[in-house]
């Protein structure tokens, strides 16, 4: 059969509608009798108590009239009272119930009974000349009457309204009763049928033949039943299913059951509702201190808010990241864990419980630390590697420096030699052509006046006074600037002992003394030089590489010092040692860049300034003379290098005890 | 003995108590002066009190004033001479009235009378306006006071052909005073209430000179109590007191 809109004369919204309405008209009658009732009865009182209120107006008057029983004015009265329009008749009888005077439609013997409590008023007249204090004397007895005729013309507007209403109500209910019963029943249960004849039931048989005309609940009766065969048919599906799925979760059961992983379900309040048996195997907590567990080892370090949180943001399927996790087990083991948090969602509803999942990665975590130490191990020593080659690539460079510097100081020293050899000769011949010249000049008075003016005017224009005066202080300044060539050479050929590879023994003072020569032009406008030399032996050293320690030190402390600075330089000898102290009052150094100072490119200075190796080479050059280098700094005050050095250089082979002593310097 | 006490207390009751006065009402529809004065007050009023004495309070006398057409209602079998056939009310005597004044439609007089003494009616007029009554005629013309209820003999035909125009009054007192307001030209009055008004009404008396009292009387009559002809004893009564209701009639007359 089909499903679509039923005919609206089979529709169960007519059929009910005509139960419906049927009772409906019952009770709108049975109510609009009573209306109408009420307002007959209303208007019947309203009727009688208008007539009523005529008594007051005429009851005076009339009493007089009857009293004279002058039956012309009681007349006059009568019809007066005729006048309003609810009073259709007025009789007035006397003490002894003969009518004295009536005017007006009396009612029929019999009716007037019967309208004589609602449609007609009495009232009794007196003597009206009753002295005051007395009881008067009734004269006569007085009725107005109304009739039906004026009831229904007071209840006919009304009543017809009534009516009227009732008649649009009633047409008012049947519309919309159509109307909804359409709209809330027959489509709804029109709705509901096609849906259950569309679900998506299996095995559906034939839609069966319907002959007869059906309302929606027939249709909905023949669909549900349709639909329970189905049902019965996918139910018998369902319990298959069911058993392979109750077979599957068995396995799956087990699996978590028997898995090393640990499971847990977590709700959000942290009420631990599920844990799998590997959490005791694990922890060797039991399932009730489950609870105690997490709330002390897990949420401590994920609190479960902010998990929550998290997983709230994130896709269902979505787990946290694998956080690690360290605990410990009950025997007080520590143990490392793989965590993860996932949502438990059940349906649509939001995330409702958390799955924690843990896998023991101790054994990973162990082996990754053995690995991590390695791997330090190895850094350092490819630090040590990477010192070293710098080292190395400090000494090449300073090595070919000082083969340079060697070179030129010796291709120099030969020239320098004889230069200042025949400087000191020229100096000779110089005062000796000087003493001719003065010679010849006492002379020239007695040369012709021509020979001596020429004389006088050349030396006007050479300018021989001047000349006579300036050749000896020119000598003088060349010879000093040959002695100062002559120094500078010396001190590049002991500075750089091109090729030196042996100890020897040598002055440390004269090693500083050089170094400063070589450098001071760069520090004298920033520092103040004091020397406190001690007595110091000739140490064996190569003091080629020394003369480079002091040059960083000097260097660095004319950077260390801001504006002008001074700089003590101490040596004095303590035991079998040696100690060169350079004390500067600059800037200092941060405590915690004292431990990093000699480690190679290590700088505080800007980028470009400095290399980072200059501590670093300096401090590989004391180690290898077997010497050391300390450090005391307070920044803002200043800092102290104290370089120790043996005095004496031990052979690497020499068995211990025997110190062997190489290049025993000559006394 | 405690069964005979309670009877025989009652029947001593019974025999010591004093006799009931027996109530009789005297109907008056003259309710102007002399015979209404001012409430309970008047003639009528003391009349009762005479015959209540004269009775030795045999009688217990009570006025009762009632217009005219009431007393005939009242009294409506004694007119109509039906009183043989039927129960009548015998507790009753009317004064100041005349036999010929309709209360007999019957075929014959079913009352007692006791004269009580003359009267007459007279015409008044404004001294200004003066009408010289010598009947109804001289009315013609004029505008006439009357009393609502009453019948003026010879003057009623008159008003109803027009040529005299009546209104009525309700009081005898309004009625001279629109003589002497000169609203209307004559009124007639009882003789008896004119001298009462002149003698004892101060406004009245003051203008007593603008009055003109006609000579010749509209009417002429005897005043008498009527009396159901069953009631010989309240005649004897009657007729007893008359002394001391001459004295009194003296009085106002």
């Amino acid at each position: 059969m089909e499903t679509g809109n039923t005919p609206v004369t089979y529709s169960i919204g007519l059929k009910l509608l005509k139960h419906v309405f049927g009772m409906y008209c019952i009770a709108a009658i049975c109510i609009t009798l009573f209306q109408a009732w009420d307002d007959y009865d209303s208007s019947k009182n309203r009727i009688a108590l208008r007539i009523a209120e005529q008594q007051p107006l005429v009851q005076d008057g009339l009493e007089n009239a009857v009293w004279h029983l002058d039956s012309e004015l009681v007349d006059s009265l009568l019809k007066g009272l005729l006048t309003q329009a609810a009073i259709t008749g007025v009789r007035v009888y006397d003490v002894d119930g003969s009518v004295l005077a009536e005017s007006g439609q009396m009612p029929q013997s019999g009716s007037e009974h019967r309208l004589s409590n609602q449609l007609q008023h009495n009232f009794s007249l007196y003597d009206p000349n009753t002295e005051a204090g007395l009881s008067a004397d009734k004269i006569a007895e007085v009725v107005f009457y109304s009739n039906n005729d004026v009831l229904i013309r007071e209840v006919k507007g009304s009543l017809i309204v009534l009516l009227l209403a009732a008649l649009v109500k009633t047409a008012i209910l049947w519309s919309l009763f159509i109307y909804f019963g359409r709209k809330l029943l027959s489509s709804p249960l029109n709705v509901l049928t096609s849906k259950v004849k569309s679900l998506p039931l299996d095995k559906s048989p034939e839609n069966q033949a319907v002959t007869r005309p059906m309302n929606e609940l027939e249709i909905l009766e023949f669909a549900i039943e349709e639909m329970q065969h189905k049902l019965d048919e996918t139910l018998q599906q369902l319990h298959n299913a069911n058993d392979k799925l109750s077979s599957m979760n068995t396995h799956l059961s087990r699996a978590v059951e028997q898995s090393p992983s640990i499971s847990a379900i977590i709700s959000h309040a942290g009420e631990i509702i599920y844990c799998s048996p590997s959490f005791e195997l694990q922890t060797g907590y039991d399932k009730d201190q489950a609870g105690t567990f997490f709330a002390r080892q897990v949420f401590t370090k994920f609190p479960l808010e902010q998990v929550s949180r998290d997983l709230n943001h994130s896709h269902p399927g979505d787990a946290s990241d694998a956080r690690e996790l360290q605990i410990r087990t009950l025997s007080g083991t520590k143990r490392f864990l793989s965590v993860t948090f996932s949502r438990v969602q059940i349906g649509s509803a939001s995330v409702t419980n958390l799955l924690f999942t843990a896998n023991d990665i101790t054994a990973i975590k162990l082996m990754s630390q053995r690995l991590e130490k390695t791997n330090q191990e190895q850094e350092k020593i490819i630090d040590q590697l990477v010192n070293a080659k710098g080292m190395l690539l400090e000494s090449e460079k300073m090595a070919s420096l000082g083969q340079l510097a060697a070179g030129v100081a010796h291709e120099i020293n030969n020239p320098i030699g004889y230069i200042a050899s025949n400087s000191s000769a020229l100096q000779d011949y110089v005062k000796e052509l000087t003493l001719l010249l003065d010679s010849y000049q006492s002379l020239e008075e007695e040369l012709s006046e021509q020979a001596a003016d020429q004389i006088r005017t050349l030396k006007q224009q050479i300018d021989y006074d001047f000349i006579r005066n300036d050749i000896h202080n020119l000598m003088d300044d060349t010879r000093e600037g040959i002695r100062r060539i002559t120094d500078i050479v010396k001190d590049l050929l002991t500075y750089s002992r091109s090729g030196e590879k042996e100890y020897c023994y040598q002055d440390i003072h004269q090693g500083l003394e050089s170094t400063l020569n070589m450098v001071w032009n760069e520090l004298k406008y920033k520092l103040d030089l004091k020397r406190e030399y001690g007595d110091l032996p000739e140490i064996s050293c190569m003091i080629s590489q020394l003369n480079q320690v002091f040059m960083n030190m000097l260097v660095n402390a004319g950077h260390a010092v801001e504006g002008n600075g001074t700089l003590v330089i101490r040596t004095r000898q303590q035991g079998d040692e040696v100690c060169i102290q350079f004390a500067d009052d600059g800037v200092g150094i941060e405590p915690e860049n004292i431990p990093k100072l000699f480690d190679p490119f290590f700088t505080t200075k800007p980028v470009g300034s400095g290399t980072g190796l200059g501590l670093s080479v300096s401090a590989g050059i004391i180690k290898e003379h077997n010497g050391r280098i300390e450090v005391a700094s307070t920044p803002g005050q200043g800092s102290c290098f104290s370089i120790w050095l043996p005095v004496h250089q031990v052979r690497e082979n020499a068995p211990p005890g025997s110190r062997e002593i190489v290049d025993e310097p000559v006394s | 003995m405690r069964r005979l006490f309670t009877p025989l207390l009652l029947l001593l009751i019974a025999v010591s108590s004093p006799s009931v006065a027996e109530t009789i009402y005297i109907y008056s529809y003259h309710n102007h002066p002399p015979f209404v004065t001012k409430p309970g007050q008047g003639l009528t009023y003391k009349l009762a009190d005479i015959l209540r004495q004269q009775s030795g309070n045999q009688f217990d006398f009570k006025v009762k004033i009632l217009p005219r057409p009431r007393l005939n209602a009242k009294i409506k079998h004694w007119i109509a001479g039906q009183c043989e056939k039927q129960s009548c009310a015998q507790d009753w005597l009317v004064p100041w009235v005349n036999p010929r004044w309709g209360f007999i439609k019957g075929p014959r007089d079913n009352y007692l009378w006791h004269e009580l003494y003359a009267g007459s009616s007279s015409v008044l007029s404004h001294i200004d306006n003066p009408v010289d009554y010598q009947g109804p005629d001289s009315l013609q013309g004029k505008t006439f006071a009357g009393m609502r209820g009453h019948r003026y003999l010879g003057i009623d035909p008159l008003v109803s052909e027009g040529k005299i125009r009546r209104l009525d009054g309700n009081k005898e007192r309004d009625n001279l005073m629109k003589i002497l307001m000169k609203r209307v030209d004559a009124t007639i009055l009882p003789t008896s209430t004119i001298n009462y008004f002149l003698r004892y009404d101060a406004v009245i008396k003051a203008e007593s000179e603008k009055l003109l009292i006609s000579d010749i009387k509209h009417q002429q009559f005897s005043r008498y109590i009527m009396l159901p002809e069953t009631r010989p004893d309240l005649l004897r009564l009657v007729t007893q007191a008359k002394q001391s209701t001459a004295k009194l009639l003296d009085a106002y007359r």
